[in-house]
């Protein structure tokens, strides 16, 4: 591993640490150590460590990761630097599916919003859905604009149905999905947590496991077939595995914006080494440092739990950003 | 890879085409086999590229098959095909984050046999540089490489110089003229539109040419001249 990378490893320790020591509740340093070493409890400092600070640090830990790798990996598949899961409609396609599970009541009905099984399946189903269709589409057409504009429009048709699905909700249902709709790391509970974990690594053995395979590919489809790579086949197991974190993540956090699209940016301007292998840790470990980042920043005025909503936070630093860096490659070209 | 192995490449009324029905270009019969370069020349749009792609076995033809030494396509896997044929694209990669080096090494082999195969076809410097810093012209030669690396009887090649300027594109028919004599015997199906330097090509096998629908053997020597007149006639009508 590199020094910059070491470096990235300790960042993501320290911003987790300061997560699990500081919060809207006071609690010293004696007290958090204690929880953490009596394990779950029904004590005042048992429920806040294990119950709030644990899964929230743990879910942005995933989600960023997740996001981060599953932008990485859509940038690369469609050779197009402006690909991500929010951009292409592909957070659209889990919240549908989430909007089918809350506001239309399918799948249990509206009362069921604590059903976390049915809501993370949802979302994957829904996911999957629309990168299945960019996969099917992407065959057809040429060009990386295209593409863009296709995920965009799908984006469009994704709102229109979901605003009619909120035009016949009931009030209660509506206010949950709307909160869900600005982003949080705080909402999941440890089991979705860690699902959300769990997802964020699998995802990471996949590309550990394909790199090869991802590195032909950026040589062009053709070439990549002809030295072996089965395409279709990669492009199953990505469509499915990116489909899978982005529909969990989204289920678990509502569709956040930027990190999936910018991460992988931001990691190419540090590490130089453009190798899918070499690739792999840095953009999950950046997806997790920018996801904590926002996540202070989320309850940064006045020290509350939620004092902005995420997807603000990562939409202030996140568009100017992607303006600065297309404003930077356009002229660099 | 010895020369007298066989290698044979032969095309059994072999449509190509997308989906279900919609075929391009003509119906193919054909089969070529001797070392050195065999050229397939058309105009734009006359489904050279679809039928490079589908005689490679990296996509699935419409109606009939293709064999290498007797052995079906079909029946192959892509591991195996791997093996047979090795490709160089008209444009090389623009999007990749790769470097030379990575290139060349994602083919099993020692790195010693990727640094010299990159002195052969380009400059042992380059190794370290990503494929986006350098020329087209740099960058085909890397992928010329390779593709060479990959050690297979047939090299396919679809319009590789197309975005070539004169230097960059003689050198690289001298590369592929140096590819097709001993020791290495290579067989090069080469799609073009770069007459002049077939008329040149020391190591002309044969010549190929999609017209009218048809797919018609010209001969080597005065068949692209004859070619061209048939093209004006084409354009006159």
């Amino acid at each position: 591993m590199s020094q910059l990378s070491w470096g990235l490893a300790l960042l993501v320790l320290a911003l987790g640490l300061t997560h699990l020591f500081t919060g809207a509740l006071h609690l010293d340093a004696g007290e958090v150590c204690r929880a953490l070493w009596e394990g779950p409890g029904p004590g005042l400092e048992a429920s806040v460590v294990w119950k709030v600070r644990i899964p929230r640090i743990l879910t942005a830990c995933g989600a960023g990761a997740g996001l981060a790798l599953a932008g990485a990996l859509m940038q690369t598949w469609f050779s197009n630097p402006l690909a991500g899961p929010s951009v292409l409609g592909v957070s659209s396609g889990a919240s549908l599916g989430v909007a089918c599970m809350v506001l239309a009541g399918w799948g249990g009905g509206a009362a069921a919003w604590g059903g976390w099984p049915s809501a993370l399946i949802a979302a994957a189903l829904g996911a999957g859905a629309v990168l299945g269709l960019l996969l099917l589409v992407s065959r057809r057409i040429q060009g990386p604009v295209t593409l863009l504009v296709f995920g965009l429009m799908l984006g469009y048709v994704v709102s229109a149905v979901m605003s009619v699905l909120q035009a016949q909700a009931d009030p209660n249902a509506l206010q949950r999905f709307v909160l869900w709709g600005m982003g949080t790391f705080a909402a999941a509970p440890l089991p979705v947590a860690l699902v959300l974990g769990a997802a964020a690594l699998g995802l990471v053995a996949w590309v550990r496991y394909r790199h090869r395979a991802l590195d032909a590919w950026t040589l062009g489809p053709t070439v990549a077939e002809s030295m072996g790579v089965e395409t279709g086949r990669l492009g199953w197991e990505l469509l499915a595995i990116t489909g899978l974190v982005t529909g969990v993540v989204t289920a678990a956090c509502g569709p956040v914006a930027f990190l999936g699209l910018a991460t992988p940016h931001v990691a190419r301007m540090f590490w130089k080494d453009g190798s899918h292998r070499a690739m792999n840790g840095p953009v999950a470990g950046l997806g997790m440092v920018l996801a904590l980042l926002a996540d202070g920043l989320v309850r940064w005025p006045g020290g509350m739990e939620e004092a902005l909503p995420l997807n603000a936070v990562l939409a202030m630093g996140g568009a100017p950003f992607v303006v600065w860096l297309t404003w930077k490659k356009t002229w660099e070209a | 890879m010895t020369a007298d192995a066989n290698w044979d490449w032969t095309a059994r009324d072999l449509q190509c085409g997308y989906g279900r029905k919609r075929p391009v270009g003509p119906r193919v019969s054909a089969t070529w086999n001797r070392h050195g370069l065999h050229a397939l020349i058309g105009s734009n749009g006359s489904g050279k590229s679809t039928l490079l792609r589908t005689l490679a076995g990296w996509q699935a033809p419409l109606h009939g098959q293709v064999e290498l030494g007797g052995r079906s396509l079909a029946q192959a896997g892509a591991g195996e095909r791997a093996g047979w044929f090795a490709w160089v694209p008209s444009t090389p990669p623009r999007t990749s984050g790769l470097t030379v080096g990575q290139t060349l090494a994602l083919i099993p082999g020692t790195e010693a046999d990727q640094r010299r195969m990159l002195a052969t076809v380009g400059e042992a410097g380059w190794w370290s540089h990503r494929l986006s810093q350098l020329s087209d012209g740099q960058a085909q030669r890397v992928m010329l490489g390779r593709a060479l690396l990959q050690n297979t009887p047939w090299l396919v090649l679809d319009e590789p110089t197309a975005f070539l300027d004169a230097r960059s594109r003689t050198a690289f028919h001298g590369l592929l003229a140096a590819c097709c004599q001993a020791p290495r015997h290579l067989r090069v199906m080469l799609a073009t539109h770069d007459l002049h330097a077939l008329e040149t090509h020391p190591e002309l096998q044969s010549i190929h040419c999609v017209r009218r629908q048809v797919l018609q053997e010209l001969d080597t020597t005065a068949g692209v001249t004859r070619w061209e007149a048939a093209q004006e006639e084409d354009d006159l009508q």
